[in-house]
């Protein structure tokens, strides 16, 4: 028994005098990457941390996961807490929060010297939408912060079972519809109990069976049908709040309203409690619905019904707006990126922390990601062959997220500031006036609230040109 | 002679019996102080502050104060054509009707509902009058007038209307667990399984009851609409997604899910008023009233202070539940104070006016408690006292 111990001992004290020689040059240095936890991203990326932490050694990433409700909040108290992650999920809806305060560590040399980033091969609205100039203030150009995961553009999708059982032509996938298409197809779609359309004699509105269109409920889901119409909400510097004096957007807006008063063809607010027009259309109520890219993968293995995508309609001025030239979709599209946090092992070592950005957005990663019907590869090349466009797979029209991801543009939050801080409350004041309860033109609502958005405007830049003015 | 050992005196008995007592309640003194007391002083201290949680934070003065504080009222009269001088109306979604045309207008019908123009006086547009970036809290219109109660913050001066409407449900829901708890205070079959019942939403968590909510209250296919229908009653009505319903619709909720808890409380005091009060005023010839009214009303004063007292801090304390279900609307019609406090530090990063708001909400409590304690000394009955 004493022999056994002391050999126990003798061998361990050995173990110990050896061990700081043998890891002496390869102890991988210590980083956390924090995103989003969810159960299909959390499988993806930790395998994807797998590979890059088999094939760099010097380095050991560590996935760790936060419920999207509360991961702003999460980063933000860890962050003043002193003990933020190495590298975070950073959206563009937040990255005009983050990136003027100093949170963020620029990444543009690296991105310059890079051998696997080709800026002139991924879609530009990505990169883009993650730069911003210390000197001038301004977003979208400037040194660069952040490489997206992805980016998520919109689309129109369809409930194809919907549309063959009520016998109404499927609209052409290439060409995005007119907004009077878009009416006619959602007439056709919407059915009340009795099997009547909302243009019929007898129509009973409070027993409506199935829907033409949802989404409408949604105040921020304007936008797709205001970029549609050639309309925004701010000026291009994303100082001054046009809304109300834009024409296009005044109509789109009205539109809206009319889809839900006039045309009666989405959900009244009554049939969207509790549920959500997302809801509705996964339950096969919607024939069509507003989503984005993002919805792909939830959709391959929860709908029991065919579907598919078509890009949105453009609007009646004839104009759209489009990032691109030579466009003819328009919309809005999503994107997270992927930044190096002040004040972490990471910021200290950028190089090393840019490495794994690299890899999520280089091709390996983004080919990866692909294949696990995730997201569309940022090289355009890439994302234009059957690694994305997966035939065989739903939706059979993966080909119109190609154009619209080309030509959508980011929208406003991506280049100002704190933008669902104060734009939410008076714009869902003039949304429930003029789209919900139909008691104001949209002409009128829209010039009620613009001096309250232009006030929020207003406060959301002085705290940015504070902050500049005072770092 | 023998010196025997000093006996311990009683003063360092004392002294030793309050070290003891010391150290029994240390670990929730020192939690209290680390925990409690210090973020207090500190959110004081910061809501005098500019602190964005990512840079230092920069002293403000009262800048957050005041900016709570800037409140208007402001009074319009009928608007008027500037060129003409016609007093103007608003005929449905349409404004500046001059009164010339007014017959006329009323004539039409509205292209929205095809019944007549439903038309009004027409006033200038709040921004107008109001004070530069000064929103809309509340307006009461009277014969061609009208009054605007304006507020830098309209947000939070809503939200707190809100939060205190809404405590409405703290006395009616007591009321209904006096009622329950009387009733399974009897001898009843199966009275401990509906005692467990009645308790159960207590258990389960606000998030999960919070949905199944959601479900009940939808107009389409939930539960409620259907029961009022199948009595005959309209069964279209819009609850959480209607500004005027959202707030009655929380509370029904609100006193389902504190129902159990106050419920318990009361049975429990009832067990505990004393019989020999109840014969006496059998013997008295009280009836059942009379017993209720003289007997256990007083008996369970204290027990009513305590749930009215702790009913109505939790009431202000209302986040989770509109946060869940209604976020807030539709509009701001179901905004809590604890909403726009979390709004304003983690989303707006504004941490110095979010901990101002807080000390505002504080002290609003402080001041009803003490309130609620004044008031407690003429109705609150303890049973020492009544042998006095």
């Amino acid at each position: 028994m004493k022999r056994m111990v002391f050999f126990l001992f003798a061998t361990l004290l050995v173990c110990l005098a050896v061990a700081p020689l043998a890891a002496q040059d390869e102890e991988p240095l210590q980083l956390t990457y924090l995103h989003w936890a969810d159960p299909t991203a959390d499988v993806v990326f930790q395998e994807l941390i797998d590979q890059f932490n088999e094939a760099n050694p010097d380095v050991f990433i560590t996935l760790e996961g936060v419920p999207s409700a509360g991961y702003v909040d999460y980063l933000l108290t860890s962050i003043a807490g002193g003990t933020p992650p190495d590298i975070a999920l950073v959206a563009d809806g937040d990255f005009a929060v983050f990136a003027p305060r100093g949170a963020l560590v620029s990444i543009e040399e690296f991105v310059n010297a890079s051998e696997v980033i080709d800026l002139d091969a991924v879609w530009p609205s990505g990169p883009d939408r993650y730069r911003f100039d210390p000197e001038t203030g301004a977003f979208m150009t400037g040194p660069i912060y952040e490489l997206p995961r992805d980016v998520g553009p919109t689309a129109l999708y369809i409930n194809v079972d919907l549309f063959n059982e009520l016998g109404v032509p499927l609209p052409d996938p290439n060409v995005p519809m007119t907004w009077d298409q878009l009416v006619e197809t959602g007439i056709a779609l919407t059915t009340d109990a009795n099997g009547l359309h909302p243009n019929e004699e007898g129509f009973d509105a409070d027993n409506v069976e199935t829907f033409g269109l949802g989404t409408l409920t949604v105040p921020g889901w304007g936008l797709g049908p205001i970029f549609g119409n050639g309309g925004h909400y701010v000026s291009e510097d994303g100082r001054t709040w046009i809304a109300h004096e834009d024409q296009n957007t005044i109509d789109a807006i009205q539109f809206l309203s009319d889809l839900n008063h006039v045309h009666r063809i989405t959900p009244p607010p009554g049939v969207l409690e509790g549920i959500n027009v997302w809801d509705l259309f996964n339950t096969g109520r919607v024939g069509m619905n507003w989503n984005g890219r993002w919805a792909t993968t939830g959709f391959r293995d929860t709908l029991d019904f065919e579907w598919d995508v078509r890009p949105f309609p453009v609007g009646s001025s004839g104009e759209i707006r489009a990032f691109a030239e030579g466009c003819s979709v328009s919309g809005w599209s999503g994107s997270v990126g992927l930044a190096i946090i002040a004040g972490s092992t990471g910021a200290e070592n950028p190089e090393k922390a840019y490495r794994f950005i690299e890899f999520i957005y280089g091709p390996d990663g983004q080919l990866a990601q692909a294949a696990l019907g995730y997201n569309i590869p940022a090289q355009m090349e890439l994302a234009n062959t059957d690694a994305f466009l997966q035939p065989g797979q739903m939706p059979a029209n993966s080909q119109v997220f190609l154009e619209t991801t080309r030509c959508q543009l980011p929208g406003p939050w991506s280049f100002v500031p704190h933008w669902f801080v104060w734009q939410p409350e008076p714009w869902g004041r003039m949304w429930q006036a003029v789209v919900v309860e139909n008691s104001a033109f949209a002409e009128d609502a829209l010039l009620d609230v613009a001096g309250d958005l232009q006030a929020g405007l207003d406060d959301a830049w002085a705290t940015i040109d504070e902050q500049r003015m005072g770092g | 002679m023998i010196r025997l050992r000093p006996r311990l005196s009683q003063a360092s008995n004392t002294r030793r019996e309050a070290l003891w007592a010391w150290l029994f309640i240390l670990p929730v003194t020192a939690g209290f102080l680390l925990f409690v007391l210090g973020p207090m002083l500190a959110s004081l201290a910061l809501s005098f502050t500019k602190w964005d949680l990512l840079s230092p934070a920069e002293w403000a003065g009262t800048t957050n104060w005041h900016s709570i504080f800037s409140v208007s009222v402001v009074h319009t009269p009928q608007a008027r054509d500037e060129a003409s001088g016609e007093l103007l109306f608003q005929c449905g979604r349409h404004r500046n009707v001059p009164a010339s045309e007014l017959a006329d207008w009323q004539q039409r019908n509205d292209e929205r509902s095809g019944e007549p123009f439903d038309c009004r006086p027409g006033y200038p547009r709040d921004r107008e009058v109001l004070p530069e970036r000064f929103g809309v809290v509340s307006e009461v219109t009277l014969f061609g007038n009208r009054w605007l109660l304006g507020a830098r913050d309209h947000v939070l001066w809503i939200a707190l209307f809100n939060t205190v409407y809404m405590l409405l449900a703290v006395p009616i829901g007591m009321a209904l667990a006096l009622a329950v708890a009387i009733v399974l205070n009897q001898q009843l079959r199966g009275r401990n399984l509906l005692r467990a019942v009645f308790y159960l939403p207590n258990v389960l968590p606000i998030a999960a009851t919070s949905v199944i909510w959601l479900w009940i209250f939808n107009p389409e296919f939930g539960i409620l609409n259907h029961l009022l229908g199948s009595m005959g009653l309209p069964a279209n009505g819009r609850w959480l997604s209607h500004q005027g319903t959202v707030k009655p619709s929380l509370m029904i909720m609100g006193i389902w899910s504190a129902l159990g808890f106050q419920m318990l409380i009361y049975l429990a005091a009832l067990q505990a008023v004393p019989a020999q009060l109840y014969e006496a005023a059998v013997i008295d010839g009280a009836g059942l009233w009379n017993r209720f009214r003289f007997v256990t009303w007083p008996s369970l004063s204290p027990t009513t202070f305590f749930l009215l007292v702790t009913g109505m801090i939790f009431g202000f304390q209302s986040f989770a539940q509109p946060y869940i279900m209604t976020r807030g609307g539709p509009g701001n019609a179901s905004r809590t104070v604890v909403m726009e406090i979390w709004k304003n530090g983690f989303a707006d990063l504004e941490m110095g006016y979010a901990s101002a708001q807080a000390w505002l909400l504080g002290v609003i409590i402080l001041l009803i408690t003490v309130a609620n304690f004044r008031l407690a000394r003429r109705w609150v009955f303890y049973e020492h006292e009544q042998h006095v």
